[in-house]
């Protein structure tokens, strides 16, 4: 038996140097943190959205000149990059076995996910203070 | 050996289409869908602090016959993702794995996410 309480693998495992490679617990749970940010700030954006009378950009940024908006949409454009990022990752592990196109899409789609927030962060601090 | 050639598990054509794989499969499409509906959202707030009429032009693309059907393929796509998800929570605490509740729950999650996208509709009216 493992003594250890916070290792659930068997000894033998940990000699063989079978199973986590202990970074995909961290994935999944990051994962489901997103989902959970993403719930309420997803329904706040799409049903704000839905309800303007007049919807053109004057309204919109008009919206988003509340820092309760903004912040709202913020949290919803990071947590969304992020929570893409992890499913596009997951999505490529499973359909693409070419190691070194693996590779480089898992990168891009990193990348992707850094400009999108560092844009989203540009566009509403500059509608903010701008 | 011919890696390259071999069928790949889990051999998706042997099975006959099923509430619980094509739900499972949706789920996934809905999230590609939608990353790429983020991009499109990130694109237009970017354009509404730095480029009004460009930020306009987007919002007109979407009251066209083609941008608002596909404007609310998203809003769907988000409904559903989400409700699917929820669904996933309680999986994921160990809750509602007996095949009649995932069949329910699966039935309730396209009830819900309707539901969901028919209220967008109602209010954006």
């Amino acid at each position: 038996m493992n003594q250890q309480t916070n290792n659930y693998q068997s000894d033998m495992a940990k000699v063989k140097g079978l199973g986590s490679s202990k970074s995909g617990f961290g994935h999944w749970w990051m994962q489901r943190m997103s989902a959970i940010v993403l719930i309420p700030c997803g329904l706040y954006v799409l049903f704000s959205l839905a309800a303007f009378d007049v919807l053109n950009a004057q309204a919109v940024i008009n919206w988003l000149t509340q820092p309760v908006n903004a912040a709202v949409t913020l949290l919803f454009v990071l947590a969304g990059s992020y929570h893409g990022a992890l499913g596009i990752q997951v999505v490529l592990e499973d359909y693409v076995h070419n190691h070194a196109v693996n590779l480089t899409l898992r990168i891009l789609t990193q990348l992707l996910m850094i400009v999108m927030m560092l844009a989203s962060i540009y566009a509403l601090a500059t509608i903010l203070f701008g | 050996m011919n890696k390259s050639q071999r069928p790949l598990s889990p051999h998706l054509q042997v099975y006959k289409p099923q509430l619980t794989s094509m739900m499972s499969i949706v789920h996934r499409i809905t999230g590609l869908f939608l990353s790429f509906g983020l991009v499109v959202f990130v694109y237009w707030l970017y354009r509404l602090a730095t480029d009004v009429l460009i930020a306009n032009e987007v919002m007109d693309f979407f009251q066209t016959g083609l941008g608002c059907t596909l404007l609310y393929v998203w809003v769907f796509a988000f409904a559903y993702h989400l409700c699917n998800g929820i669904r996933h929570f309680f999986w994921d605490v160990g809750k509602g794995y007996s095949l009649p509740v995932v069949y329910r729950s699966g039935y309730l999650v396209i009830l819900s996410a309707a539901v969901l996208t028919a209220l967008v509709y109602f209010l954006s009216r």
